[in-house]
C-alpha cells in the first residue's frame, strides 16, 4: 500500500472511546430536550444588545426578524409579514402583518410592535451598537391600522426589505417605554415571538416551544450549556448526552466525519482572529516594537500546535491574513503578504533601533524589563487549545517577560469592548461576521459612537481618513479600494497582530433530522428540526 | 462528575435521550454493490495501475493540475481525458458562475453609476445561461473605448441577429490560447481583462473579464479530451455533460433521440474504464450517465428509472422517491416519516441510504480484500457524498428546487476531506451566486483559485457582487 495508507490519518478515536466509558452514566440525567453546547453563556437574550455571536445565535431562537434569508435559496422571506409593499417611491414601505400571531406573554403581535421597535432603536436613551447602525437607515414608523405599519427610511433604497431585519421587540413587555437599557430583566426572560420561549439562568439556556401561528418547532424543548473540553463535549455527543455542538474544533472534525451516528455540519461565518496591542502603553507605543512582535510570532507553528492544521495542509480551516478581513473576502488587500514563520533577527533588530536593550535576555525599555500582559477570550480555548500558553511562549522565546489570563465572555463585553481594559497589553479574541463586514467600530477614533468596539482606543489618522472614505463612497469600486487601504495601514501599523480566519463546524447526532444551519444566524430553519425514528 | 453537575442543574427533565438511529435498510442490490469502483478496486492486486503512480497520488491529495500533468507521461488515455473532462466541468461550472454573478451585479442590483460596458458582460451572461433577454444588452457598447470590446460587442449582436447558432464569435479569446496539448492546464492571458469606467467623475475603474474566456478554457480541454484518447469511452462527454447546459459542446453528451419532456428515453449507456471512475464521485458508469441524463431536459424525467439496473445512486434515488400526489412517502426504505416533496423524493430517505450505502461499501471492500483497512472509509465517503449530490440534481431537475437545495446542504456537509470534489464545489458556487449568495461562494473560489488556472476570472464578478450585497445589506456590527 502507498499513498492512500500514507495519506490516512487514525483518527482519536480510540482516545475518545476511552474517555467515553468514564461518561456513560452521564446519559440518564439529560431529557429528550435538544441538548447542545454552544461556545459560552449568552451574555444577553436582548437583540438591541448582542455582542457575541453566542448572544446572537440564542435570540434568534427567541425573536423573530421581520425579513430573512432563506438558508436554501437566499430568497428574502417573512413568517411575519403578509404583504409588503414600497410605498413613497422608495422611501417607505408597509408591511401588512398576519393576523392571530402572539408574543410568547399571550398578547397579539401588530403592527404597533413594528413602529415600537424602529422608535426604540431610534430612541438616543437605547445605547446599542445595534439601534445605532439603524439609525443611519430608519427615519421612523407610522401605524395605519391593527396589522399595518408604514416604516418610513432615511433616503430611497431599491431594496427597502433588505433594511427591515431586525428582530421585532414587544411593546407591551417593554411597557413602551422606547429607552431599552442593556440592563432589563428582558435580557434574562425575554418575551419573543420566535419558535422558543427562552429562559436564561445561571448554567445554561431553556428553550421551550411556542406554538403560533407562524411557528410550529417540531422539538419541544432546547438545552443550551456552555461547552468546555472539546474532547469531552465529543465525547458526551457520541455517548448522546447532547445532541449538538455548536463550533467543533479543527482536530476533532475527522473524529466527527468517521461516525456514522454523527454528521459534521458546515456553518458559513467569516470569523477571523487577532491579537490586539495597546498601542498606548510603554514600548508599544512605538510602531517598530509592534512590527518586532508581529515577526517574533511563528505563526505556522501557533497553527499547528493550537488547531493542528499542518504546514502545507490543502483546505485548511485555518487560512492566516494580513488585516482585518478573511482572504476570501473582495474587502482583503491581497497584496499585503501574511508573516507565516517567525525573523528573530529582524525583530530584535527593530526592538534595537527603537531602544530596547536586551539583558541577559530579557528586553528592557527605559531601564525597566518588559513584562506584557497578556489577556484572551476564555472561551477561544475551546477552539483553539493552549492559544494563550503557546503565543505567550512564543513571546517570551523573544525575549519578553509575560504574565497569562483569560477573559470571561462577560468582562469581555463590560471591560474589553468599552475600550476599559487598558492593564492589559496584548488581547486575543476573533470577530465574526456574515455578508456585512464593516469593521469601522474596531478601529476608528472612539468619539461619541464612533469606534465602540476600538478595544485599546487606538487612534490613527490615516485610518480613519480610510473609513470615512469607505463611508462616503458613491460606488462599490470606491468602498472597495478604500477598504484595501484601510487594510494597508492597519498592516503598517499594526494596532491588531491578524492571526488567521478559522471556519467554524458544527456536530450533530444523526437522530437529528431536518437540521439545515443558516449563516450566520444559525437557528433561522429550527421549525424544521426533528428527531429521526 | 462535572457533567452530571452541568446537566442535573440545568433543569431539563428527565426523560430518556432520543434513542440512535437505526441503520436503514440499502435499497441496493449486492450485485449492485460490487460493481462500484470502490469494491472492484479494493484488492491491492486490482489498483495495479494506480498504485504508485505520480498522477493519482496528486490527485488524491487535490493537486488536480500536477495529476493532469503526471498522466499525460503515464500510458493512460481514459485518465488523461477524464482529467481534461474534469477541467472542462469546472471551466463550465465557473462560467456559469461568473455569468450568475454578472446577472446579480448589474441587472437584479444594477445601480446607475455602473460602467456603460456592463451591458456587454450582461449580454454574454445571457448566452452561457442561455437568457434571451440579456442576450438584448448586445450593441450598446459601440462607443466603448476600451480595447477590443466594441468589436465583441458588435460580433455578439450580429451573432444573435442571425439566429444565435452554436458557433460563438469567440475566436480571438480562443486564439490567445496555447495550442491544444494533453497534460496541460493553461490559464487566461491577462490582456483579455477589462477596466470599464464608472459613470462617475471620478471614472473609477473597474475590472472585469470577458465570461467567454472561461467558455474557452472549457472547450480547450474539451478538444483535449478528444485528443487524449480518441474516441473516447463515452466517460467524459458524461462527465461534462453533467455540468454543462445542453449543447454547449460540439460533442454533446449521451442523447437520446426524442423531444423535450418524452420519457422515458432508452438508457444512455456510458462505458467506463476504471481511470474514468477511480477516486470520483460516481461509483459506476451507470451513475456518471444518470448524472448527465439529469442535466438535459430531454432525458432527466426518465433518468432514474433507466438507471435502475447499472446505477447504484438510481436505485436510490428511486427508493426514495415517491409520487409526489401520493397520500403517503416512498416504501421500502427509511423514510416513513419524511414528507412528500414535489419530486417526491425524501431527503431524510437519501440521507440514510447515503449512510447504508457507504456502509455496504465498506464492507464489498473489506470482503474483496480479505479484511477491513484504513483507506476504505475515503474510497466510500465518495458515495456518501455522491449519491446525496446526484439526487439533488434529481430534485432540481424535476423542478423541486427546496428539495433540491435541502440535499445539495447536505452533500457539501459530506463533500469534505478527501471526498472534496473541486467540480462540485464549482458547481455549488455557481448555484449559490444565482441566489445572490456570496459568503460561500466566495470562500469555495477562494479555496480553488490558486489551484484552478483562470479560476480568477470567475472570482471578479463574484466579488463584485459580495461587495454590492455588502453594501445594500441590513447594517450589522462585528460580534466575538
Amino acid at each position: 500500500m502507498s499513498f492512500f495508507q500514507n495519506s490516512t490519518e487514525l483518527s482519536s478515536a480510540a482516545r475518545l472511546t476511552l474517555l467515553g466509558v468514564g461518561m456513560v452514566a452521564a446519559i440518564g440525567t439529560t431529557g429528550a430536550t435538544l441538548n447542545f453546547y454552544e461556545e459560552s453563556l449568552p451574555s444577553t437574550l436582548d437583540p438591541l444588545y448582542a455582542q457575541s455571536m453566542v448572544d446572537f445565535r440564542s435570540q434568534e431562537l427567541v425573536f423573530d426578524r421581520i425579513y430573512f434569508h432563506s438558508p436554501i435559496d437566499n430568497q428574502l422571506i417573512s413568517r411575519i409579514v403578509d404583504k409588503g409593499e414600497v410605498a413613497d417611491g422608495g422611501k417607505s414601505f408597509r408591511l401588512t402583518l398576519k393576523q392571530g400571531l402572539k408574543w410568547h406573554d399571550g398578547k397579539p403581535l401588530g403592527a404597533k410592535d413594528v413602529c415600537f421597535t424602529v422608535a426604540a432603536m431610534l430612541d438616543p436613551g437605547t445605547t446599542s451598537p445595534i439601534a445605532e447602525g439603524y439609525r443611519t437607515v430608519l427615519a421612523g414608523c407610522d401605524v395605519e391600522s391593527q396589522y399595518v405599519a408604514l416604516v418610513r427610511f432615511t433616503k430611497v433604497f431599491h431594496n427597502p426589505q433588505e433594511r427591515l431585519g431586525f428582530a421585532l421587540m414587544p411593546s407591551d413587555a417593554l411597557g413602551g417605554k422606547t429607552a431599552i437599557s442593556p440592563d432589563l430583566d428582558f435580557s434574562v426572560h425575554p418575551v419573543g415571538s420566535g419558535p422558543y420561549k427562552g429562559s436564561r439562568g445561571k448554567r445554561g439556556v431553556q428553550f421551550e416551544a411556542y406554538a403560533n401561528g407562524h411557528h410550529a418547532a417540531t422539538i419541544s424543548n432546547a438545552g443550551l450549556s456552555e461547552g468546555g473540553d472539546p474532547i469531552v463535549q465529543v465525547t458526551t455527543l457520541r455517548n448522546n448526552g447532547v445532541q449538538g455542538i455548536i463550533a467543533v474544533p479543527p482536530p476533532l472534525r475527522a473524529d466527527v466525519s468517521a461516525s456514522d451516528d454523527l454528521q459534521l455540519k458546515s456553518y458559513d461565518l467569516r470569523s477571523w482572529w487577532f491579537i490586539a496591542v495597546n498601542t498606548k502603553k510603554g514600548a508599544l507605543a512605538d510602531k517598530r516594537v509592534r512590527k518586532a512582535l508581529d515577526l517574533s510570532l511563528d505563526r505556522t507553528d501557533l497553527r499547528q500546535l493550537s488547531i493542528g492544521v499542518k504546514p502545507g495542509e490543502q483546505n485548511s480551516p485555518c487560512e492566516f491574513i494580513s488585516g482585518p478581513f478573511v482572504q476570501s473576502s473582495p474587502f482583503y488587500n491581497r497584496a499585503i503578504p501574511t508573516h507565516e514563520k517567525s525573523d528573530k533577527a529582524a525583530a530584535a533588530q527593530l526592538l534595537t533601533d527603537a531602544g530596547l536593550t536586551s539583558v541577559g535576555g530579557h528586553w528592557q525599555y527605559k531601564g525597566q524589563t518588559v513584562t506584557l500582559n497578556i489577556g484572551m477570550l476564555a472561551s477561544l480555548d475551546n477552539e483553539a487549545p493552549d492559544l494563550l500558553q503557546q503565543i505567550s511562549n512564543q513571546i517570551g522565546a523573544a525575549g519578553f517577560d509575560r504574565q497569562e489570563q483569560r477573559v470571561s465572555a462577560d468582562d469581555w463585553n463590560r471591560r474589553v469592548l468599552t475600550g476599559k481594559a487598558t492593564e492589559f497589553d496584548l488581547l486575543i479574541g476573533k470577530w465574526s461576521f456574515g455578508v456585512v463586514e464593516e469593521v469601522n467600530p474596531i478601529f476608528e477614533t472612539r468619539a461619541g459612537t464612533k469606534g465602540a468596539l476600538n478595544i485599546f482606543n487606538y487612534s490613527n489618522a490615516d485610518v480613519d481618513n480610510a473609513i470615512a472614505e469607505y463611508n462616503a463612497a458613491r460606488t462599490d469600486t470606491a468602498a472597495n479600494d478604500a477598504y484595501h487601504a484601510l487594510h494597508s495601514v492597519l498592516a503598517e501599523e499594526l494596532p491588531y497582530l491578524f492571526l488567521w480566519k478559522l471556519d467554524t463546524k458544527s456536530a450533530w447526532r444523526t437522530e437529528v433530522r431536518g437540521n439545515t444551519i443558516s449563516p450566520y444566524f444559525y437557528w433561522t430553519e429550527v421549525d424544521s428540526w426533528k428527531y429521526g425514528t | 462528575m462535572l457533567l452530571l453537575g452541568v446537566l442535573a442543574c440545568s433543569g431539563e427533565p428527565a426523560q430518556a435521550p432520543p434513542p440512535p438511529l437505526q441503520a436503514a435498510k440499502i435499497a441496493v442490490s449486492d450485485a449492485l454493490v460490487a460493481q462500484t469502483w470502490q469494491v472492484r478496486l479494493a484488492p491491492d492486486s486490482a489498483r495495479g495501475s494506480f498504485e504508485g503512480k505520480a498522477s493519482w497520488t496528486a490527485y488524491f491529495k487535490g493537486d488536480r493540475v500536477a495529476a493532469l500533468q503526471a498522466i499525460a507521461t503515464e500510458n493512460d488515455p481514459a485518465g488523461v481525458a477524464r482529467m481534461h473532462a474534469e477541467f472542462a466541468a469546472m471551466y463550465e461550472e465557473a462560467a456559469l458562475m461568473a455569468a450568475n454573478s454578472v446577472k446579480q451585479d448589474y441587472a437584479v442590483n444594477g445601480q446607475p453609476t455602473d460602467p456603460v460596458e456592463t451591458a456587454y458582460l450582461l449580454g454574454e451572461a445571457g448566452v452561457i445561461l442561455d437568457d434571451a433577454e440579456l442576450m438584448k444588452n448586445f450593441g450598446k457598447c459601440g462607443a466603448s473605448t476600451v480595447p477590443g470590446l466594441a468589436k465583441r460587442d458588435a460580433d455578439w449582436k450580429k451573432w444573435v441577429q442571425d439566429g444565435a447558432s452554436a458557433n460563438w464569435p469567440t475566436e480571438d479569446i480562443a486564439a490567445a490560447l496555447p495550442t491544444v496539448t494533453p497534460g496541460q492546464a493553461p490559464a487566461i492571458p491577462s490582456a483579455l481583462g477589462y477596466k470599464l469606467p464608472e459613470q462617475t467623475p471620478e471614472h473609477l475603474p473597474v475590472a472585469a473579464a470577458d465570461l467567454m474566456t472561461l467558455n474557452a478554457l472549457a472547450l480547450w480541454h474539451f478538444a483535449a479530451v478528444s485528443k487524449g484518447e480518441p474516441g473516447g469511452t463515452g466517460g467524459e462527454s458524461a462527465i461534462m455533460g453533467a455540468h454543462a447546459p445542453p449543447g454547449w459542446f460540439p460533442k454533446a453528451p449521451p442523447q437520446p433521440p426524442g423531444p423535450a419532456g418524452a420519457s422515458p428515453a432508452a438508457a444512455p449507456t456510458v462505458a467506463t474504464s476504471d481511470s474514468t471512475l477511480f477516486l470520483g464521485a460516481y461509483t459506476t458508469g451507470g451513475d456518471l450517465a444518470l448524472d448527465a441524463a439529469l442535466r438535459d431536459p430531454r432525458t432527466a424525467s426518465g433518468a432514474v428509472a433507466a438507471h435502475v439496473a447499472d446505477s447504484p445512486y438510481a436505485a436510490i434515488i428511486q427508493s426514495c422517491t415517491s409520487s409526489p400526489t401520493a397520500s403517503t412517502p416512498a416504501s421500502g426504505t427509511a423514510s416513513a416519516s419524511s414528507p412528500v416533496t414535489p419530486s417526491g423524493i425524501a431527503v431524510d430517505c437519501i440521507l440514510d441510504q447515503s449512510a447504508a450505502l457507504g456502509t455496504a461499501i465498506q464492507d464489498g471492500m473489506a470482503k474483496a480484500a480479505g479484511g477491513a483497512q484504513d483507506f476504505h472509509r475515503f474510497f466510500a465517503d465518495d458515495a456518501r457524498a455522491g449519491v446525496i449530490r446526484v439526487a439533488a440534481n434529481a430534485a432540481f431537475a424535476a423542478g423541486d428546487t427546496d428539495t433540491g437545495g435541502r440535499l445539495r446542504l447536505n452533500a457539501i456537509d459530506k463533500a469534505v476531506g478527501k471526498a472534496y470534489d473541486p467540480v462540485f464545489a464549482l458547481q455549488v458556487a455557481a448555484w449559490d451566486a444565482g441566489n445572490g449568495n456570496t459568503v460561500r461562494a466566495t470562500e469555495m473560489v477562494h479555496a480553488l483559485v490558486d489551484q484552478i488556472p483562470g479560476l480568477d476570472v470567475a472570482r471578479i464578478p463574484l466579488d463584485a457582487l459580495h461587495v454590492r450585497l455588502s453594501r445594500s445589506a441590513a447594517p450589522a456590527v462585528p460580534m466575538h
